[in-house]
Formats: structure tokens, C-alpha cells, sequence
């Protein structure tokens, strides 16, 4: 006689396996909930009422990467007067970008600076499969073209659209974002390009804790100046680069509609059954099978070995 | 070893003489003023000069426009009147110096100023480096009274012939047309 496994053990294993895989998933999930970013996370923090749009950092930005140099006349203003038909947006041939927003509260127009927020849990990074994204401990986001398969999952996760896609070039497509200047500036401690570009100093390189006191010490100088919030305290879980705006940042053209918790969250509990999923339901399904299959041909060939079977198991 | 301190001390030296030399020419407004109180006429607006040329600045023109305190903050001799600064420089020797750059540091981005400003709780947390207080001084005042040149031409000279200066210019000849 062959051996069988009999239904019993079958049962008593399977619910062992999937008990301890259901007590296994929600420590996990808890030991990267509290993630509050590495205490050596550089960021910067932009004064959104400082900025008087000149476009410094665009240029020095697509000078420091080699980019296509930004269009328009930089000291003409008549490419941001053209923004009323839709706001400019980072591509693959400018990391930053920035627009001119109107609000009512305000008898002079705002800008708004764009480029990659370089949050402390990225969704790009959660989102690529392949691991092509790596958050540095100085803060950066950066990316790695020779891992990336292209399939462009982390343009989607992104809750500032910010990765583009290198289209026109055929044979070495590619993401295309902001690195913070990582190579060649962060890495050594250095502030990046657009910073060190801004002659209004609008952007302010720091460790982000500090700028995250920066921020707060000059809401809290100039009552009325500011709204009392900073942005990218806690959007998406907290950001590197971190604003603050004379107006509500509604009207400055920031989303606040981003959720204030990593986007990660959302998919966490989802992600956590996905190694159950893998680990049990292949030998859940096998079993159930197997024991249909055994019932089945013990009942086809044989009644009384089948009878037998099933007295000597009571 | 007695010829490498004596080269050390030459350098010392040096290095005091050129600093000496550079310090009042590059300033706004030369260290005199500051006891003589007798403004100047103009100043070259050169510490920072890069890509640009330094900015010939209308000292007795502005003067006629606004109080001495409005720029410099206070007037030589005088406590600041700026409230942050004033509840610990009231007194002191920095209540007479005039020139942007003793407090506005034009090094922002060196390594000692960038680890400086690492875990700084106290109140120069957040002290404006010497182009931003240009630039924030000079553009806030012409931005809203909408009087005085905004543009970066409009102040400042290229240095050389940038890339795109012949469309620069006749952009920043239009706008000012308008």
C-alpha cells in the first residue's frame, strides 16, 4: 500500500500554516509603520513668497545634468505668461520646472518651484518591482536606468507625478527625475544646483529636522506672512523638500489632496497577504485536490478498501 | 625648522594683507561710514559678482528715498531695529558696523558654515546669506511699490557674451518697452 497522507494530518497542517503566517503578517506590517526618515536626511525648504521667478534653477538644473536648456527666454517672463492654458510639468529634459500661479488674496503673482519631493518613504520606490529606486541616507531618491525594466509603475505611484519617461530615445529609454544632485553635489555634503543658483534665496539647503525649524521659526516671526503649515511635514508621509506659502497652498498650486501618510499604506495590509497567498494556497489547493481525487478513485475502483479506510480512521 | 616657521608667519602675513586689501573694496558701503557717518555717494555691489558684474548702486539717490534703517537695518551707532537682533546686540560692537556682509556671510555654501548650521537651536537658525539679502532687500522694495528696475539686466551687466545674450537683451528691451 502506498502512503497516504490521511485527511486529518492534511487539515491539522494546513491550518497550523496559515495561522502562523496570519500571526506573522501584522508584526511586519508594524516594524515599517513608524519610519520617520533617516536622521541625516538633507532637504530643502522653499519660501514660496521669496520666489520671484526668475528661473535660475532651471538653468543651473539642466546645466548641472547635461539637459536641453530650459525654453523660453530666462529672463523674460512670457513663457510663464503662457501657463494659462496648463502649468508646465517636470520632463525628461527639465527636472525642475516652475509656475506662476495667481491668487486672489494676493495683488502680485506666486511661484511655485516643481521638482522631485524626494519623500522619506517613496511611492516609486515601493512601487518598482525591480528595486531600480534607492532612498539614500542624505535623502536622495535616486534611480538606476541599467536595473529599470520600463514598465513605468512608479510615474503612476508617484503622488506628484514627477518621474518621466525618456519616449524619444529608442534604444536606451529611461526614467528621467530630480537625484537631489546626488552624484555629483549631495553625495559629498554639497547643496544641489538650483539651490545654489537662487539669488532670492527662496530655497534654504539643511538637514530637514532643521529646516523643519527654520520653517516654524519664520511662520512664527512674521504673523501673517505665512499659513501656518509647512508643506511636506507630513504629505506623503513627509517629504524632503518642505514649503511653506503666503496663501493657502491651494491657490499656490500645491496638491492637498496627497494623503498625509506613505503611500505604501494604502497597499500594506494588501502586500502583507500577498506572501500568504504564495506560501498556503499552493498546498491549500494541492490538498483539497488531492483529497477530492483520492475520494474519487478510492470510490471508482475499490468500495470495500474505501470502507475499510474510513472505519480504521474512526 | 626655524626657516618653516618663518615661511608660516610670511604667509600669515600675506594672507592679512590681501585680506585687508579686499575687505572695504568689496563691501556696500566702505567700514568708515560707519564712524565718520558720512553716507557715500554710490557703491559697487561687486562681493558677489560671477556671472554677472557687480551692481553700480545709487547710494544718495536711495538715501533720498528711504531712512538708512529701512536697508542697513539701523543707522551707525544705533541698536538695530530689527527685534530679533536687538534683544542681544543692543550693545556691542556690532551695532556700528554698516556693511551687509559682517552679518549677511557670503559662504553659505562652505563646508565650516554648512556644519555650523547642523542641529542649531538658537537664533541665528535662520539668518539670510549675503545674496539673498541683496536680492530680498533690493527686489521686495522695487517689487511692491512697482517702482525701480526688476529684471536681472535691468541691474546687473553679463559677464562676456553669454549664449543667448543678443535675445536677452532685445527680450529685456521689449519688456521694458511695455
Amino acid at each position: 500500500m502506498r502512503a497516504k497522507i490521511s485527511r486529518r494530518t492534511l487539515l491539522k497542517g494546513l491550518v497550523a500554516a496559515m495561522a502562523s503566517t496570519i500571526s506573522m503578517a501584522p508584526s511586519r506590517k508594524s516594524s515599517a509603520h513608524d519610519f520617520q526618515g533617516y536622521e541625516t536626511n538633507r532637504g530643502v525648504l522653499v519660501d514660496v513668497s521669496r520666489c520671484v521667478g526668475c528661473r535660475s534653477c532651471e538653468v543651473a538644473c539642466s546645466r548641472e545634468h547635461g539637459l536641453a536648456p530650459p525654453p523660453g527666454l530666462v529672463d523674460n517672463y512670457r513663457l510663464l505668461d503662457q501657463q494659462q492654458q496648463g502649468m508646465r510639468r517636470t520632463d525628461q529634459n527639465a527636472f525642475t520646472v516652475v509656475n506662476r500661479h495667481e491668487s486672489p488674496l494676493l495683488t502680485h503673482p506666486l511661484f511655485k518651484k516643481t521638482q522631485c519631493n524626494h519623500c522619506l518613504e517613496p511611492a516609486c520606490l515601493t512601487a518598482c518591482f525591480v528595486n531600480a529606486y534607492t532612498k539614500t541616507p542624505e535623502g536622495a531618491v535616486i534611480y538606476d536606468a541599467d536595473v529599470c525594466v520600463g514598465c513605468r509603475t512608479c510615474m503612476v505611484a508617484c503622488p506628484f507625478s514627477i518621474p518621466a519617461f525618456k519616449y524619444d530615445s529608442a534604444f536606451a529609454p529611461q526614467i528621467m527625475k530630480c537625484n537631489f544632485c546626488f552624484d555629483t553635489r549631495l553625495s559629498r555634503g554639497r547643496p544641489p544646483a538650483c539651490v545654489e543658483a537662487c539669488p532670492m534665496e527662496a530655497l534654504t539647503f539643511g538637514y530637514r529636522n532643521d529646516l523643519l525649524r527654520v520653517a516654524r521659526k519664520r511662520i512664527r516671526d512674521t504673523p501673517g506672512r505665512y499659513e501656518k503649515a509647512v508643506y511636506g511635514e507630513f504629505e506623503a508621509g513627509g517629504t524632503s523638500w518642505l514649503y511653506i506659502s503666503p496663501v493657502p497652498f491651494e491657490q499656490a498650486g500645491f496638491d492637498i489632496h496627497v494623503p498625509r501618510q506613505p503611500i505604501l499604506n494604502y497597499v500594506k495590509d494588501f502586500l502583507a497577504v500577498v506572501p500568504m497567498v504564495l506560501t498556503i494556497w499552493p498546498g491549500l489547493f494541492a490538498g483539497i485536490y488531492l483529497l477530492a481525487r483520492a475520494n474519487k478513485t478510492h470510490k471508482n475502483t475499490n468500495d470495500h478498501e474505501d470502507v475499510s479506510d474510513e472505519t480504521s480512521e474512526r | 625648522m626655524k626657516q618653516k616657521i618663518s615661511r608660516r608667519r610670511i604667509w600669515i602675513i600675506l594672507s592679512l594683507c590681501a585680506a585687508a586689501a579686499f575687505c572695504p573694496s568689496a563691501a556696500g558701503a566702505p567700514r568708515q561710514a560707519a564712524t565718520k557717518i558720512e553716507a557715500p555717494e554710490a557703491a559697487l555691489l561687486d562681493a558677489l559678482s560671477n556671472i554677472y558684474e557687480g551692481v553700480r548702486f545709487d547710494h544718495e539717490l536711495h538715501a533720498s528715498y528711504a531712512s538708512c534703517a529701512e536697508c542697513h537695518h539701523h543707522v551707525a551707532g544705533l541698536p538695530s531695529a530689527d527685534t530679533a537682533c536687538n534683544s542681544c546686540h543692543r550693545l556691542g560692537t556690532s551695532a556700528s558696523v554698516l556693511d551687509c556682509k559682517s552679518c549677511h556671510r557670503n559662504d553659505r555654501f562652505s563646508q565650516q558654515s554648512l556644519s555650523e548650521k547642523k542641529n542649531q537651536t538658537g537664533y541665528h537658525i535662520d539668518i539670510i546669506g549675503l545674496l539673498g539679502a541683496y536680492h530680498l532687500n533690493c527686489l521686495g522694495c522695487h517689487l511692491s511699490l512697482t517702482a525701480g528696475p526688476t529684471g536681472c539686466l535691468d541691474c546687473h551687466r553679463r559677464k562676456g557674451p553669454g549664449p543667448s545674450t543678443p535675445a536677452r537683451v532685445a527680450g529685456q528691451e521689449e519688456r521694458r518697452a511695455r
